[in-house]
């Protein structure tokens, strides 16, 4: 039973820096959140096909490949990728089932938690010189 | 030959693809000193599959901007040396060398393929291992210095040769020859200048046929041989320059940086140098004056930059949070509350248009995530100039309405 970030990092194998408290609850949310430039919105529409790995998937890569947003399952939770672009802010859709739990993880950011429904992740984008995405 | 024309990729095939790729994007990033015989054993069996007489001469220099000088005095001092004349050295036919050893060996390695490997293989590989090289290694790090390199010597050389030229000509001509003379000196000059600083930063392609023969061999393919020697010299030093009489190969980087997206970029030191030094700042990919880096710019030294883009790194650099202060940017509306962020607010500003090139609105944001020490993070994201308020931009930015934005339960 994933209660508390030090029960993820347990659970999952990923942890988080040392500043941050690991005995903290993580709270789930079936509504728009955000972690960074990463954002969980509910959506309508079909559930997402592909079973996401044990491994997780690593929804933006950080720099250095440290400072990654990956997502994780606790549950049968489904995820198909869709590649960003400068317009397109899609990075894939989620569904997480009844009785799974899905969390998205970052070094900086910890733990958030995602609960049953289906979702869109989106990142960030900048209006630099031309359209940019963000990265944190 | 007896070998089956390899006509489509088994899954295995295709899969080993990547890892060919990942295995010569590791060597091309290396930053590991030089194994100088291997690579100068490479540059030898690289003239020999040429049909070219192996360099007597082989000069290592400690950097691409090293190696563009090196290029134009080596056959004066070995032709000292040897006691004959430059000319004699020098009339090695650059091109002509750099043609055979690279170019034609190349050629002759795909005409032997040809006939063993059908062309969508061929393309496939070529997509799957070379183009990769190219966009991890080529595009991002060698396109940068192959820039710096140019630009300097652009700036330290060639303008200096071209208006002394030109002042030179002008001035012992009289005008009735002067416009006939003048336009055939300035394009001999261009084209002499531009032949050489093209030709002496235009052989770093070595790594990305390298990668491409090496999978196209590894998938069974037999008469890559020829290639051998460059792909030896690739994966044992850096770039190199091959000469009739000599070749000048060039060390490894000491240092290569670069951010999540595999552009250069280091925040307090050159984003890639070599041992004597040389290297090239980088903001994600950009480049930018050394001190911009290395001291970091203040406001009044950002606001005369000329050029938007070096402008805009060096605003980030800074932090736009100091920069809004300094630079007196004008408020949009209110500052207000970051939905899902307790504590946290959200600020919009105007830019002006004459420090961004397009025109832009920035959005003042705070970290949900305290850092080590307690503080929160602050940076700036830039909007449209159209976003008329602070959660309208933030909405923007990840291309959502105002509502939902406002809906945001958590943020961290």
């Amino acid at each position: 039973m994933i209660t508390t970030v030090s029960d993820a990092i347990d659970a999952f194998g990923v942890d988080v820096l040392d500043h941050l408290d690991r005995q903290v609850t993580i709270p789930v949310h079936a509504g728009a959140q955000r972690q960074g430039d990463v954002l969980v919105l509910p959506r309508k529409g079909n559930a997402a096909g592909a079973v996401l790995p044990q491994a997780g998937f690593p929804v933006v890569r950080g720099e250095a490949g440290g400072n990654t947003h990956l997502l994780l399952a606790d549950g049968p939770v489904t995820f198909d990728t869709k590649p960003a672009t400068g317009t397109e802010l899609t990075l894939g859709v989620l569904s997480v089932p009844a009785g799974s739990t899905a969390y998205l993880t970052h070094p900086e950011h910890g733990y958030v938690g995602i609960a049953p429904g289906r979702y869109v992740i989106r990142r960030q984008r900048e209006q630099a010189d031309e359209l940019r995405l963000v990265t944190d | 030959m007896t070998t089956k024309k390899i006509e489509k990729l088994t899954a295995d095939q295709a899969a080993m693809l990547p890892k060919i790729a990942e295995e010569w994007i590791a060597t091309g990033l290396s930053t590991e000193p030089a194994d100088r015989s291997a690579a100068e054993e490479g540059v030898r069996l690289a003239y020999r599959a040429a049909k070219l007489e192996p360099p007597p001469f082989m000069i290592w220099v400690d950097s691409p901007y090293a190696g563009a000088f090196a290029q134009a005095i080596t056959p004066v001092i070995i032709s000292q040396a040897i006691g004959s004349k430059p000319d004699q050295v020098r009339a090695q036919v650059r091109d002509q060398v750099r043609d055979q050893v690279r170019a034609q060996v190349r050629a002759q390695v795909r005409a032997q393929v040809r006939d063993q490997v059908w062309d969508q293989v061929w393309d496939q590989v070529g997509d799957q291992v070379g183009a990769q090289v190219w966009a991890q290694v080529g595009a991002q790090v060698w396109a940068q210095v192959r820039d710096q390199v140019r630009a300097q010597v652009r700036a330290q050389v060639r303008d200096q040769v071209r208006a002394q030229v030109r002042d030179q000509v002008w001035d012992q001509v009289r005008d009735q020859v002067r416009d006939q003379v003048r336009d055939q000196v300035r394009d001999q000059v261009r084209d002499q200048v531009k032949n050489w600083s093209t030709g002496l930063i235009s052989d770093y392609y070595g790594l990305v046929y390298s990668a491409w023969f090496d999978a196209i061999a590894r998938l069974g393919a037999a008469g890559m041989s020829p290639w051998n020697g460059h792909a030896q010299v690739a994966r044992n030093a850096y770039w190199w320059w091959a000469f009739r009489g000599f070749a000048v190969i060039c060390e490894r980087p000491t240092v290569i940086h670069r951010d999540g997206r595999g552009r250069l970029h280091d925040e307090s030191g050159p984003a890639v140098a070599w041992p004597d030094g040389w290297g090239v700042h980088s903001w994600h990919g950009v480049r930018v004056p050394a001190d911009l880096i290395e001291q970091g710019w203040g406001t009044d030294r950002i606001l005369k930059e000329p050029n938007a883009e070096i402008r805009r790194c060096a605003i980030e650099r800074l932090g736009w949070d100091r920069f809004i202060t300094d630079a007196r940017l004008k408020q949009v509306g209110d500052t207000v509350p970051d939905p899902g962020n307790p504590g946290q607010t959200l600020a919009l500003y105007d830019v002006p248009e004459q420090i961004y090139d397009v025109p832009v609105r920035v959005l003042l944001c705070t970290n949900a995530t305290a850092e080590r020490d307690g503080t929160r993070h602050r940076f700036g994201l830039t909007t449209p100039a159209d976003v008329p308020d602070a959660i309208s931009a933030a909405a923007w930015t990840f291309g959502i309405t105002k509502t939902q934005y406002q809906q945001l339960e958590r943020a961290c």
